[in-house]
């Protein structure tokens, strides 16, 4: 077997979800930021001065609530995501880039991210069919394209410094 | 890895002082948002039975026209008509498939008692309950109170029994962690469009 740093799934596994629980919290800062003022610039033209303050400050925190805790709700979901694909990644790598050349890692992990996020997808689409609809471009940018973006992203990073990782053992021999 | 926990702990401590915030400061005023004291405690000209274990919020909204002008935004409320006139963008996030009509549509001004006004595409629905033109439309329970102020103020009215949150633990989870706070978003939202709508020239 490869002469590698050993590292338990276990721990690629808490490392994989932590990293999943991050990119959650990141969108979902983005998200709240972007809701909050969209609404807030609709409510400033509707509403006169001296009503203004009370509802934006109202609709604010209420977006910002709402938000954290569906944040939340998806981290849980999203850490068993994350936490998968890390143990994903580390078996690919091993097997498949024995001399854990970098580039060949991130091209592995868009494989493995890819893949995933495929089965994800067609999983989501058996159970929600008429409920998923890309009808408008928020639609589609909020539930899928953004989040692919972010997960693809987490998995090149993350794939990138596993690989690093788990090459010491062999640089380490020479 | 140190950089991703910090980044963890942080954020969770920001959730945590927004919703310390929410259920300090804001969630009181949410449901009664705009509305008096007397606005709050005034029977409706229409009563429905109303569960005791349902929270009714009472809000309110001055609008600068007469009531015969917002009555056809109100009178073509729903998905399968001229939408809510709320953040569409947001209804649209979970398929909602809403259009807010931008005119007044003449085939939608007479909703009758029994009618079915959908939620969303696919989603949920409700029967208009009452509907007296410019004076009020309710929807289930849910009810938009035209009350004249004078011949070009109006004020709107809403008032809004949720749903039954004791039926189980994951009904009031869900109630106030989610549906409470988005549906004061949203119905605030629909009566701000409401406003645009009828106040434009």
């Amino acid at each position: 077997m490869l002469n590698t740093i050993n590292i338990s799934n276990k721990k690629v596994a808490y490392a994989g979800a932590k990293i999943a629980v991050a990119g959650v919290f990141g969108y979902s800062l983005l998200v709240m930021l972007y809701a909050i003022i969209r609404s807030s610039f609709i409510i400033y033209s509707i509403m006169r001065i001296g009503e203004r303050s009370n509802i934006l400050l109202l609709n604010g925190f209420s977006f910002a609530y709402s938000i954290s805790i569906f944040s939340l709700l998806m981290a849980l979901l999203s850490s068993i995501a994350g936490a998968v694909a890390g143990v994903m990644l580390k078996i690919a790598l091993q097997y498949f880039n024995t001399n854990f050349r970098n580039r060949k890692a991130i091209v592995i992990s868009f494989f493995i991210a890819f893949a995933t996020l495929l089965f994800m997808y067609i999983l989501l689409f058996a159970i929600l069919k008429n409920w998923m609809t890309f009808y408008y471009i928020e639609t589609f940018s909020f539930w899928f394209l953004l989040p692919a973006v972010i997960y693809v992203g987490a998995c090149i990073i993350g794939g990138s410094r596993l690989n690093t990782i788990l090459g010491r053992g062999i640089t380490s021999n020479y | 890895m140190k950089r991703v926990n910090n980044y963890i702990n942080y954020t969770l401590i920001f959730y945590t002082l927004i919703v310390i915030i929410y259920w300090g400061f804001i969630r009181s005023q949410n449901n009664n948002w705009g509305a008096t004291s007397v606005e709050i405690n005034m029977k409706f000209p229409i009563t429905e039975n109303i569960a005791s274990n349902r929270i009714v919020s009472t809000r309110a909204i001055n609008i600068n026209v007469s009531r015969e002008k917002i009555w056809p935004w109100i009178a073509q409320t729903g998905q399968n008509r001229g939408g809510f006139n709320s953040y569409y963008w947001l209804e649209n996030l979970f398929a909602a498939k809403m259009v807010n009509a931008d005119s007044i549509h003449p085939e939608w001004q007479n909703p009758k008692v029994g009618d079915t006004v959908y939620y969303g595409k696919n989603e949920g629905y409700a029967f208009v309950s009452f509907a007296k033109p410019n004076e009020y439309y309710s929807l289930g329970g849910w009810t938009f109170l035209l009350q004249k102020i004078d011949s070009a103020n109006t004020r709107l009215i809403v008032r809004y029994p949720s749903m039954e949150i004791k039926q189980s633990k994951f009904t009031t989870a869900y109630y106030y962690a989610l549906f409470e706070p988005l549906h004061f978003i949203m119905e605030s939202g629909m009566m701000m469009g409401i406003k645009q709508k009828a106040e434009r020239k």
